[in-house]
C-alpha cells in the first residue's frame, strides 16, 4: 500500500490520485471540523482544507510519512478563518450541555457520569472559546484529533517542546478554579501511559 | 475523568450525516482538481471562462490535453497567404486604434458565453456519484453527453488599478443533452450536489488591480524542504508583468509565446491562447498587433470562412495517431476586421466518432462580447 507521501508525489504528476488521501484521512478532518464548527459549516471546512492541501501538495514535506498531521494543520487554518462560527459552535455546545443533550461516544458512565460530564463540557466549552487560537489549536488537535505532541508540532509548524507548554498553559486555563490536584493528575497519566517520556 | 478526557468526549458520537457531507464533499475536491490538471497543461487560466463550470468543463478540455500530451502532431504547412493577409489587417487596425474610451466611473466589461460539452459515464465510480459520472467519463465509454451554455462577465474599470470585478453568478443552461435519457437527470443530480460548480450565488470576485488574491500560504515547518511560495502577483491578464519585454517582432513573439506557455510543437495552443489573450483587449494595442501577426506564421492556419466584418481563421492540427477523439483538431478564431479583436474561439474534432453526437457539434466554444457599463456588481 502506498504511503501517504507516495500518494502526494503520484498527485504532482496525476492530480486524480489525490483522491486516495482524501479517502485516507477526510473521515478524521471532517470529524475534527464538525467539532469546532458544527455540522453546518464542516462541508465546506472539509472542502476547502482539501483544496488547500491539493494546491499546496508540493510544499508537502516528504520526511513525513502520514500527511495526516499536515491536513489536520491546514484544518485548524480553515477552523481558525471562522471564528464566528467556531464561536457559535462552542456556545451551542455549552448550551447543550445544560439541557443534558450532549453527544458523546460513550466513554462516559452512566447516570452520575453523564451528569458530570455534563457539567463540565459545561464549564469547559466558554474557556474552550476564550483560549488563545494557537493554544485552542493545540487543545483540539491533541483532544479532538488525537495527534501526539510531535504531530501537533508538525501540523503547526513549531516546536514540540512549544507544544507541550502550551498544553501545560491550557490545563491551567481549563482548569477549574482551585484544582491544582486535577491538573497534577493529568500530567502523571501522561507521563504514565509513556508519551511524555517517548517525546519530551 | 480529568478535563482534557471531557474535551475528548465532546461531540464524539459518530454522526450518522458525516457520510454524506464527507460524500458531497469529496465530489466538490476531485471536480476542482479535475480542473487542475487540465491547468496544469494548459497554463492557467487560458480557458478561463470555464473555470466556474468545474468538473464539467474539465471533462471537456481534458480531451485536447490527452492529445497535446500523447501524439506530436505531423509536419505542418505555413498559413495560407489569406489568412496572413487577414490578420495583418487586423493588425492594422488595431494599430490605428479603435478601443473604446472609457470615463471616470465606467467600466470596460468582457463578457465570455462559452457552450461545452460534457461526457457522462453511467458507471463511473460505482455509479452513483454524479460528479465521478462526469468527470472519468470517456468518448469511448460515455453513454450520455450534455452541452451546457454559461456566461462569465469580467468588469475592467476606466482606472485599472482600481477593484476588477469577475462574476460567475450565470446560471449554466443545457443546451442539448444526447445519448441515455438518464444523463439529464444525472446532470441534474451534478448541479445538485456541487452546486458552486455550477451558478455560484456568492460567485463575485473581487480583483484588486486585476490581480487574484492569493491563498495565505501555509507556514512551512522547521527545517522543511519544501520549495519556497511563489511570491509574484498573479493577473487576470496573465501575461501583464512581460508586457514591457515582450518582443514586437512577430518571428521573436511566436518564440516568446512557445516558451512560455511551456509549449514548442503545439502550435494550436499557441492559436488558441492569442485567441484568449486578445478577446479581452487588456494588452498594448502594439502587443495585441504582434500577437495577430503571430497568428500568420503558424502552421496549417487558414480562412475558413467571412460573415460580415468577421472573418474564421482555423487552424487544422493533424495527428499521426488515432485517439477516441480521432485524429485531427480543428481550433477557430473568429476576428472582427473592423476592430482586430477576436470574438469567437471553437475547438472541434471533426473525426471523433459520432455514436453518441451528430458530427459538427464544437467540443467548446467562446464569444466574447465588450461594451462599456456604468458600473460593476459588487459582492
Amino acid at each position: 500500500m502506498s504511503t501517504d507521501s507516495e500518494i502526494i508525489r503520484d498527485a504532482e504528476q496525476t492530480p486524480q490520485a489525490f483522491a486516495e488521501l482524501f479517502d485516507r484521512h477526510a473521515v478524521v478532518v471532517e470529524s475534527f471540523l464538525r467539532r469546532r464548527l458544527g455540522a453546518d459549516a464542516a462541508e465546506d471546512a472539509l472542502s476547502e482544507t482539501f483544496l488547500i492541501a491539493f494546491r499546496r501538495r508540493g510544499s508537502f514535506n516528504h520526511a513525513w510519512e502520514s500527511a495526516r498531521p499536515w491536513l489536520l494543520g491546514i484544518a485548524a487554518r480553515v477552523a481558525a478563518k471562522h471564528r464566528a462560527t467556531e464561536a457559535r459552535h462552542w456556545r451551542a455546545v455549552e448550551a447543550s450541555a445544560s439541557r443534558g443533550e450532549f453527544t458523546t461516544g460513550g466513554g462516559i458512565d452512566e447516570a452520575t457520569g453523564r451528569l458530570d460530564a455534563a457539567a463540565a463540557i459545561q464549564a469547559l466549552a466558554p474557556r474552550i472559546a476564550a483560549l488563545s487560537p494557537k493554544e485552542r489549536d493545540t487543545l483540539l488537535l491533541y483532544a479532538l484529533a488525537g495527534l501526539a505532541p510531535d504531530e501537533i508540532a508538525q501540523a503547526l509548524g513549531t516546536r514540540v517542546g512549544t507544544v507541550w507548554s502550551r498544553l501545560h498553559r491550557i490545563r491551567k486555563k481549563l482548569a477549574p478554579a482551585g484544582s491544582h490536584s486535577s491538573r497534577l493528575t493529568w500530567i502523571g497519566k501522561e507521563l504514565d501511559d509513556g508519551s511524555a517520556r517517548a517525546r519530551a | 475523568m480529568d478535563q482534557l478526557e471531557h474535551v475528548r468526549e465532546i461531540e464524539s458520537a459518530p454522526d450518522a450525516a458525516a457520510t454524506a457531507r464527507i460524500a458531497r464533499a469529496r465530489g466538490r475536491v476531485m471536480s476542482e482538481v479535475s480542473t487542475s490538471a487540465r491547468r496544469r497543461h494548459r497554463m492557467r487560466w487560458v480557458w478561463g471562462g470555464t473555470a466556474t463550470v468545474g468538473g464539467l468543463s474539465a471533462a471537456a478540455i481534458a480531451a485536447t490535453v490527452i492529445l497535446a500530451g500523447a501524439v506530436a502532431p505531423v509536419v505542418t504547412q505555413p498559413a495560407s497567404a489569406a489568412a496572413a493577409e487577414v490578420v495583418s489587417e487586423a493588425a492594422e487596425m488595431v494599430v490605428t486604434g479603435t478601443d473604446p474610451s472609457l470615463q471616470p466611473g465606467e467600466y470596460l466589461r468582457v463578457r465570455e458565453t462559452y457552450e461545452l460539452v460534457a461526457l457522462w459515464d453511467a458507471d463511473a465510480g460505482d455509479g452513483t456519484d454524479p460528479i465521478a459520472g462526469f468527470n472519468m467519463a470517456s468518448l469511448l465509454t460515455a453513454e450520455g453527453a450534455v452541452l451546457q451554455r454559461g456566461v462569465r462577465d469580467l468588469y475592467v474599470p476606466a482606472e485599472r488599478s482600481g477593484d476588477w470585478v469577475q462574476d460567475d453568478r450565470g446560471v449554466n443552461d443545457v443546451v442539448q443533452v444526447w445519448g441515455d435519457p438518464r444523463t439529464a437527470d444525472a446532470f441534474a443530480g451534478l448541479v445538485a450536489a456541487a452546486p458552486a460548480r455550477d451558478a455560484d450565488p456568492d460567485g463575485l470576485t473581487v480583483l484588486p488591480g486585476g490581480a487574484y488574491q492569493r491563498t495565505p500560504q501555509e507556514t512551512p515547518s522547521p527545517g522543511s524542504t519544501a520549495a519556497a511560495p511563489q511570491s509574484a502577483e498573479e493577473f487576470y491578464d496573465l501575461f501583464r508583468p512581460f508586457y514591457d519585454v515582450m518582443p514586437r517582432d512577430p518571428q521573436q513573439l511566436l518564440d516568446w509565446y512557445r516558451d512560455h506557455l511551456q509549449t514548442s510543437s503545439d502550435d494550436w495552443y499557441v492559436f488558441q491562447a492569442i485567441g484568449r489573450l486578445l478577446g479581452t483587449d487588456l494588452m498594448p494595442a502594439d502587443l495585441r498587433a504582434a500577437s495577430l501577426r503571430v497568428l500568420g506564421l503558424l502552421g496549417n492556419v487558414d480562412v475558413a470562412g467571412t460573415n460580415g466584418t468577421v472573418t474564421t481563421l482555423a487552424m487544422t492540427t493533424q495527428f499521426t495517431e488515432e485517439t477516441e477523439f480521432g485524429d485531427q483538431l480543428v481550433s477557430e478564431l473568429d476576428i472582427d476586421t473592423s476592430t482586430g479583436r477576436i470574438v469567437g474561439i471553437r475547438e472541434g474534432y471533426p473525426h471523433r466518432s459520432t455514436s453518441l453526437m451528430p458530427a459538427g457539434v464544437p467540443w467548446a466554444s467562446w464569444s466574447i462580447e465588450v461594451s462599456i457599463v456604468d458600473s460593476a456588481p459588487m459582492p
